[in-house]
């Protein structure tokens, strides 16, 4: 019966372990950064999206792809001290 | 191994040679790499372990030249974990047996123990107290009535006091206390056997303390004035009472005093905490629950002190390494994973520096011990990290014991790594390749077993590894004997498999001169070892059948196949496996042809064995090659097996006998008489057990009769088992009844005798049978006959039995409870459902709840067999009944029943959501929780299927109740949304999330992150596109342009 109790707690603690899941506390930075980083993960993972992409910018895939993940690099600019 | 092994206490486990991690000095420091000025240095140690060997090997010595025709005629037992090393341990253990200056470690260790106390306590086992005290117990309840009472109880007048006549002798108890005899040395103290109260605990919380404790938690007893100790002795204190509660509380004490501990732990200081319970975990009279308490408090506390832990690493270790060979499976888990997390707090080189001294201890336990805590070692940190040691070890020039320690560790790496030693194998098998060829013959040995260990974690890869090793082992196979030659044997049978099939071939060839020559060998070891790699030989490709049979069988049979083998149950699983082996080289027919005839052996097991055998290589390979011939031996020879079977458990001959007999099939037409014959004989045998083992076997050969198109006598089995339906063991019943349901299996319903209209009304009345095994089998037959054969039986037949039914529904066994459920679904399918659901939605008003959520179940499965439109429109009615339970119950049909019908929900989604509306809407937490469910099978059914509109419309009425905090209740709403979220898509409800993400207020955002990450986890490529865009900052782009492109 315990278990029952504890699921909850045991999902939140299972949420926490991945690295977009938030919590009350989460700030819009870091709430920005995840859905940036997530948003060029899942563009580099579709191949058809990454295609029309590097069609529309005129870049080679490759690179496209490149700049996506160099971008992944705080993607939201530095941390505000806030 | 040993008799008492069930019990309670660990200790009394022990054996001499395990016994002795009690001697060893845990008080004194040895600190891994950090030399600050109160502990020895490294350098100090290693001397000191010089000396002492040095010491220990002048002791032996003398001990030799004394001892040496004891020894002689000692048996070794106390080989057990010694391997091979059986000399040092006996004459260590005679030395510490008589050395006067070895004093009792857990006196040692325990702090200021008092006097009486340990006198008492180190002289007898915690058995023998628990005795004590039950006796005594016992005692004091039958104690004499005083005058005084007598009085209290008697009135005063018209009674005499008459004296006792001069005969008469008092009995004193202690003397014809059964429980006491064998323990005449010690009468126990009054005040030693009741608990202690703890003073001046006003809470209530505090547990009592056992008087066998006193010496761990004494001061506890003290009153004191809190404020006024000292901060040391303060947090002594408060460490005492956190164990105290952690050893002797209730759970939730318990639990309570573990987090406190847990949390405080850096506070209260490494020092204090161990200094408290290291002793505790020493002592002799922890039980084993105990000791798994405080291995739990130990391996939190490691988490929190982290580094902090180094100076306590090898006191640590002192006390977990022994358990590492303990019998008892969880306390070497435990220890494992003891040592693992140290090893993560500590450091690779602290670990090194500490356990590297016992390496060459004299004790071949404390080595024994290292090595495995080594390979925890090695697991936890990789294997990699450890190798230059294990190089600088296995390669030390200065003594061979810490060679021989260095190896063991590899052979210990391999056995807890397995497979994932692959990667490392290379190099595990270099560091150990030149021992093989080592001056002691006791490291070669190691050496072989490692590399043994290390081909059977590595198969069915790295046969390059061991290149560099095949020429030295087949030298040492040629020169060695005894058990040198078994390890060698060992190692070179788990190569061969590894090889390619043509060297494997010719390696077979090589070793099987030695191998048929060693199959006389006295020695239970050597046989093993012999007959396992004579299994891992055969099946290797490049050994042909002609080889094998040429070669080996002779000697073989000659040699194993004999009534002894049988007695030890290791070996007879040996020879089961190897002859098994050999069948599928040679062929089934050659090897049954060979052993047949032992089945009418005098002694049981050894029939059992070849009945085994037998079985194994029919399931393997068939019975196409056993002649006519053998084929009679062996109807014979099961049927005889049979028959004298005495032993209890007689499931193996009876599966057996099953196996082979369906796998003859029409070939046993001819036994088939002659067999029933038997059976209907022993049915009527006034030993129970034979009348089980009867109906069993009917059970096992009712297939077969029917593919021998026996008929007739088939019929005539159903009309005998049938008398015996009166049978009074509950036992043999349910066997019966069992027999019952495999002939109606096999004859079909049209041609069974008894017709079916007279067998079910025979077993209506045994539905009231409360024994398990005859509901299980009662309700199965009953089900079948539903299922095939229901119109045999009138429909008010039928609806009885529906109402004995629904008593099974709270049956104990689950099996029982899942065949009454199906049984209804057959019974409703035969009679049309609703006087059946009349009767389950009356069910629903019962008071019991097992029964009702059985109800439940039951209208599901009624609603999945005869179509939902039977019986919705009957549950939304039922619905009305203003009721909290019955309301529920229809709630919670609708759920199992939206589980069971999938996708045929669709057409029933528009009906049923007022009624969920209606439900998510009430008062009463219950309706909520089970709507919620309802709707999450319902959306997990409907997905896909076009119905977005009403489940949107139902999402509405859930979302408000994200915020119950009932933990029921919360997780039905969150799996509703979970299913939701897969039948609208992560979107939809995001958009709903996305108003609280922010809210002000922590509690809702609480809960609705709570629900974000849920989505997160469940679809997060789904929700890159439904992303809001963020307001843009000076500092920080938000802006995903990339979404904006467009050509």
């Amino acid at each position: 019966m315990s278990d029952r109790w504890n699921a909850q707690a045991q999902l939140e603690h299972l949420q926490q372990k991945y690295v977009g899941a938030g919590n009350a506390d989460t700030s819009k930075w870091e709430w920005g950064c995840s859905i940036k980083r997530d948003s060029y993960a899942s563009h580099i993972g579709h191949h058809p999206r990454l295609l029309f992409m590097s069609l529309v910018e005129n870049e080679s895939i490759a690179r496209t792809k490149l700049q996506f993940l160099t971008k992944m690099i705080q993607p939201c600019g530095p941390p505000d001290n806030n | 191994m040993n008799t008492n092994y069930h019990s309670r206490h660990f200790s009394s486990r022990d054996d001499e040679y395990s016994s002795k991690k009690r001697n060893r000095d845990y008080s004194s420091e040895r600190s891994g790499g950090r030399a600050d000025g109160r502990s020895r240095t490294y350098g100090d140690i290693l001397k000191e372990q010089r000396e002492e060997n040095e010491r220990a090997e002048y002791l032996r010595k003398i001990k030799r030249e004394k001892n040496d025709k004891i020894r002689s005629s000692d048996d070794n037992s106390s080989r057990k974990y010694s391997d091979h090393d059986s000399t040092t341990v006996h004459s260590e253990s005679r030395r510490w047996s008589e050395d006067p200056e070895k004093k009792d470690p857990q006196l040692e260790g325990a702090p200021e123990p008092t006097e009486t106390s340990n006198s008492v306590y180190s002289s007898i086992t915690p058995k023998n107290l628990q005795m004590l005290r039950l006796s005594k117990e016992l005692q004091e309840r039958n104690r004499h009535l005083t005058d005084t009472e007598l009085d209290e109880i008697l009135p005063s007048d018209g009674y005499e006091i008459v004296k006792p006549p001069e005969s008469y002798k008092p009995q004193t108890t202690t003397k014809n206390n059964p429980l006491l005899s064998g323990v005449n040395f010690y009468n126990i103290p009054e005040d030693l056997t009741k608990p202690y109260d703890v003073p001046g605990d006003t809470t209530g919380t505090m547990p009592q303390i056992k008087p066998e404790d006193l010496a761990y938690f004494g001061m506890l007893l003290k009153e004191v004035d809190f404020d006024s100790l000292s901060y040391e002795e303060q947090k002594e204190r408060r460490i005492a009472e956190l164990l105290l509660k952690i050893k002797n509380g209730n759970p939730i004490i318990r639990k309570q005093a573990l987090r406190q501990i847990t949390e405080k732990a850096r506070e209260l200081g490494p020092s204090q905490l161990f200094s408290q319970i290291l002793p505790l975990m020493m002592s002799v009279t922890l039980e084993d629950h105990e000791r798994h308490l405080l291995v739990k408090v130990i391996d939190r506390i490691l988490y929190k002190l982290d580094d902090l832990v180094r100076p306590y690493v090898h006191k640590i270790l002192i006390i977990i390494e022994p358990m590492l060979t303990d019998e008892d499976y969880y306390a070497r888990v435990e220890a494992r994973e003891i040592i693992s997390s140290l090893s993560k707090a500590a450091g690779l080189p602290t670990m090194i520096a500490t356990m590297r001294p016992d390496i060459d201890n004299v004790d071949e336990n404390v080595r024994n011990t290292t090595a495995r805590a080594f390979a925890v070692v090695a697991s936890a940190l990789g294997v990699p990290a450890l190798l230059p040691f294990l190089k600088a070890v296995c390669a030390s020039k200065k003594s061979w014991i810490a060679r021989h320690t260095g190896i063991k560790i590899v052979q210990q790496i391999a056995i807890l790594l397995g497979c994932a030693i692959l990667p490392h194998l290379k190099n595990l098998v270099e560091i150990i390749q030149v021992n093989i060829n080592d001056e002691q013959p006791k490291v070669r040995t190691v050496t072989a077993l490692a590399v043994a260990a290390l081909a059977e974690a590595a198969y069915p890869y790295g046969i390059e590894a061991f290149d560099c090793v095949l020429r030295p082992l087949w030298e040492g196979i040629n020169c060695h004997q005894g058990r040198y030659l078994a390890a060698f044997l060992k190692a070179m049978g788990f190569i061969i498999p590894l090889m390619d099939a043509e060297h494997a071939g010719t390696c077979t060839r090589k070793i099987m001169t030695t191998v048929i020559r060693e199959f006389d060998a006295p020695e239970e070891e050597m046989k093993r070892i012999v007959l396992k790699v004579l299994k891992q030989c055969v099946s290797t490709e490049g050994v042909t059948a002609t080889n094998v049979k040429e070669m080996i069988m002779n000697d073989f049979f000659r040699c194993f196949w004999i009534r002894r083998i049988a007695l030890d149950k290791k070996s007879a699983k040996q020879i089961v496996e190897t002859t098994v082996e050999i069948a599928n080289k040679v062929g089934g027919g050659e090897v049954i042809s060979r052993i047949v005839d032992h089945l009418k052996d005098e002694s049981e097991p050894y029939r059992k064995t070849v009945l085994e055998t037998i079985e194994k290589i029919v399931i393997n390979l068939g019975v196409a090659d056993i002649g006519s011939k053998i084929e009679e031996k062996l109807m014979d020879g099961m049927l005889f097996a049979f028959q004298e079977h005495t032993n209890d458990d007689s499931s193996g001959i009876i599966n057996g006998f099953g196996t082979i007999v369906n796998a003859l099939g029409s070939r046993c037409k001819v036994s088939i008489p002659y067999i029933c014959g038997t059976i209907q004989w022993r049915l009527n045998n006034k030993s129970p057990r034979v009348r089980m083992q009867a109906a069993d076997l009917v059970s096992k050969i009712a297939p077969v009769m029917k593919t021998c198109g026996e008929d007739m006598l088939m019929g005539r089995m159903g009309v005998v088992l049938f008398e015996c339906l009166g049978e009074e063991y509950p036992e043999v019943l349910g066997s019966v009844l069992g027999a019952l349901k495999d002939i109606v299996n096999s004859i079909g319903m049209t041609k069974m005798t008894p017709p079916i209209k007279d067998l079910l009304p025979r077993l209506t009345p045994i539905l009231k049978n409360r024994h398990d095994k005859v509901q299980e089998n009662v309700i199965e037959l009953i089900g079948r006959i539903a299922d095939r054969g229901a119109e045999y039986v009138s429909a008010k037949e039928w609806m009885r039995i529906c109402f004995d039914l629904l008593d099974l529904l709270k049956a104990h066994k689950k099996a029982v409870r899942r065949a009454t459920i199906n049984t209804f679904g057959f019974i409703a399918k035969a009679i049309g459902p609703h006087d059946v659901l009349g009767t389950l939605l009356n069910n629903l008003k019962v008071q019991e709840r097992q029964n009702r959520v059985c109800t439940t179940v039951a209208i599901a499965i009624v609603a999945e067999i005869c179509g939902p439109f039977t019986v919705i429109p009957a549950l939304m009615n039922e619905y009305r009944v203003p009721e909290i339970n019955v309301q529920n119950g229809v709630l919670k049909s609708f759920s199992f029943m939206f589980e069971y019908i999938g996708e045929m929900s669709k057409d029933y989604v528009y009906a049923i959501t007022p009624l969920l509306e209606d439900a998510l809407v009430d008062r009463d937490l219950v309706h909520r929780q089970t709507a919620c469910a309802a709707i999450k099978h319902l959306s997990l059914g409907v997905a896909g299927l076009g119905c977005e509109d009403a489940l949107t419309h139902l999402l509405n009425f859930v979302w408000p109740n994200i915020f119950e905090t009932s933990p029921h209740v919360i997780n039905s709403v969150i799996d509703a949304l979970d299913g939701l979220r897969i039948a609208l898509g992560v979107g939809r409800i995001f958009t709903y999330v996305i108003q609280g993400l922010f809210h002000s207020a922590r509690r809702v955002r609480d809960v609705y992150w709570r629900v974000y990450n849920l989505l997160y986890l469940g679809n997060q490529d789904g929700l890159v596109l439904v992303y809001p865009r963020l307001s843009e900052d000076k500092a920080s782009p938000y802006n995903r342009t990339e979404l904006e492109l467009f050509l």
